[in-house]
């Protein structure tokens, strides 16, 4: 049995960052402009990431491709059995992580400074969100969300 | 729990499901792959039991598309009784029906049929791809299984099969009020399929749901459900943005105009939706909760709220009124109890059985306990602490049995619960009688 002891909160990554309102920029959907938060991150929901019908190999829907680039803010949860000491995690819509197989069911998440420990609890994240495939040496899509956030303080 | 409603249980969990023939067909066995197949099978096979997780169903993907030497290759590691099925894993399983390989299916069915087999939801799923004529009374008894996605399964078997449409319809409008909304949904689609769009209104109902289980947004995934199911229908959304409230401007006047389409195409007559059906909304003052998602004993969603009454469900969440004081002492107990784990909040480690339990400290921060694992059994896998929880929590849930006016939510609700307790963390001390 594995116990892991509790020591992290995790915090919006990129707090010290100075707010500063991004105007909608040309490329942007209407919706994505309308969700674009009081400081400059726009209000990604993972069920609407997770809904998009894709498979490898697939065009990308505009609906999600639209927040490439984008600083986003979005909640979720660590995958059930994220082990501790890593750089990196997924977040899925629920901490069961039932129903996360495939690769639009989740966002990796990118530590840039720190690492993990795992909590069942519900995050809010903000970084810089990365729509694309992104391929293992076999050709097995790894990932389609990532973001990338400052730190997981411990 | 005693023997008789352990019985019944067990007899659920199998109910309607026919003891599997054989079915193995008469086939020349596909040639002996060359070594390169053969390394990539092995590879592609190991991926999807132990790969990373998003590489699993890629890796049974491609094993699909390697056709009759892969199928082989499974049939050999499932073993002549199938025991070597439950080894497979969860994504192997999944895609097993897609082999035109009657003899991997005997085998499915006959694992299927055993309410111990860990994968019986992705074995129903996958059987129910290509559902074969002399399946439909199998069809049927999925229907009628204690596993959520078995049901579901049930519904998108016959749908495919469609054979004795009417006796179908028949079931189907049962299921629109299963305690599931997955099932809801499947069967609403299914029926709205076979010339009954009026069901289409079940959907629509699902697209005003905004309730949540502690922060778990399980209204807005079904309005994402939803809203798929009507769109490939419908043939439009009409505007409906499922990541928005229901009530925002934009959405009510697509709901209207969506409704509007319903009942035109239904000649202007509705169902008659049960309770459980209709849209439910968030709830303030949850103050306890306990998760159970056992890939053997089905899900259950508890919440205890401090105006001393009980949810179980989502959705619109069946109601259970408790004697005043009642949720106040537990939660005394819940907040002792998660004390006493001082920093530790997960045992385990991730797999198909799952317990959650969440407590509101007196700041009102929400702190989870997690508690998970794998097909296998782990001893003493749940904290003392939780374990003596336990007994306090199982007493206050009703355990009606089954039949008219009986809620199906909340029929043998007290023993469902201690039956999924017993297959994650280890069978719990029985409720105080006190």
């Amino acid at each position: 049995m594995i116990q892991l002891p509790l020591r992290a909160l995790l915090l919006p990554a990129l707090a010290a960052a100075v707010a500063v309102s991004a105007p909608a920029t040309s490329a942007e959907s209407a919706p994505a402009a309308q969700q674009r938060l009081a400081g400059d991150a726009i209000e990604v929901s993972l069920q609407k990431l997770m809904s998009i019908e894709w498979e490898p190999g697939d065009d990308i829907p505009e609906d999600v491709s639209v927040y490439d680039g984008q600083r986003v803010e979005v909640s979720g949860f660590m995958r059930n059995g994220t082990t501790e000491g890593q750089t990196w995690f997924d977040l899925t819509n629920d901490s069961c992580g039932c129903g996360t197989g495939k690769v639009q069911h989740f966002v990796r998440v990118s530590i840039e400074s720190g690492t993990t420990s795992f909590s069942p609890a519900e995050l809010t994240l903000v970084g810089t969100f990365e729509v694309s495939e992104k391929e293992d040496e076999d050709g097995f899509v790894e990932s389609l969300y990532r973001l990338k956030i400052e730190t997981l303080v411990l | 729990m005693s023997p008789v409603r352990l019985a019944l249980i067990v007899l659920l969990a199998l109910g309607g499901l026919q003891a599997a023939s054989s079915g193995s067909q008469d086939a020349t066995p596909p040639p002996a792959p060359d070594a390169e197949q053969a390394a990539k099978l092995e590879k592609y096979i190991d991926l999807a039991r132990t790969g990373r997780i998003p590489v699993r169903p890629q890796a049974a993907r491609r094993l699909v598309k390697l056709g009759a030497p892969a199928a082989a290759r499974l049939l050999e590691l499932a073993g002549e009784d199938g025991a070597g099925i439950e080894g497979m894993g969860q994504h192997l399983v999944e895609v097993l029906g897609e082999f035109d390989e009657a003899a991997l299916r005997a085998l499915l069915w006959q694992r299927v049929a055993d309410a111990e087999f860990a994968w019986r939801s992705p074995a129903a799923r996958t059987l129910a791809l290509r559902p074969q004529a002399t399946e439909l009374e199998r069809f049927f008894g999925f229907t009628r299984d204690p596993l959520a996605e078995v049901r579901r399964a049930g519904v998108l078997g016959l749908g495919t099969l469609d054979a004795e449409r009417e006796r179908g319809i028949r079931r189907l409008q049962e299921l629109v009020g299963d305690p599931s909304d997955r099932v809801r949904r499947a069967a609403a689609a299914q029926l709205a399929d076979w010339g009954r769009p009026a069901y289409l209104y079940v959907l629509s109902v699902e697209l005003e749901r905004t309730d949540t289980y502690f922060g778990v947004p399980f209204g807005e995934q079904a309005r994402f459900a939803a809203l798929r199911l009507l769109k490939e229908r419908l043939g439009d959304d009409f505007g409906f943005r499922a990541e928005d409230a229901p009530d925002s401007e934009g959405n009510a006047a697509a709901l209207g105009a969506l409704r509007g389409e319903i009942l035109e195409r239904s000649g202007g007559a509705l169902p008659m939706l049960p309770g459980l059906a209709l849209a439910g909304g968030p709830t303030e003052g949850d103050v306890l909760g306990l998760e159970l998602r056992s890939c053997r004993a089905g899900e259950l969603f508890l919440r205890w709220n401090e105006a001393d009454v009980l949810y179980v469900g989502t959705g619109r969440a069946a109601k259970v009124e408790l004697p005043p004081g009642t949720v106040a002492e537990l939660l005394r107990a819940a907040r002792a109890a998660t004390a006493a784990c001082g920093d530790d909040r997960y045992w385990g480690e991730a797999g198909c059985d799952i317990e959650q339990v969440r407590v509101a400290g007196e700041d009102g921060a929400l702190t989870t306990l997690l508690i998970s694992k794998g097909q296998a059994a782990v001893p003493d896998l749940r904290p003392a602490a939780l374990d003596a929880l336990l007994p306090a929590l199982l007493k206050t849930l009703p355990n009606a049995w089954p039949g008219p006016g009986v809620d199906p939510r909340l029929a043998l609700l007290q023993d469902r619960a201690v039956n999924a307790l017993a297959a994650i963390g280890g069978a719990p001390a029985a409720p105080s009688e006190d």
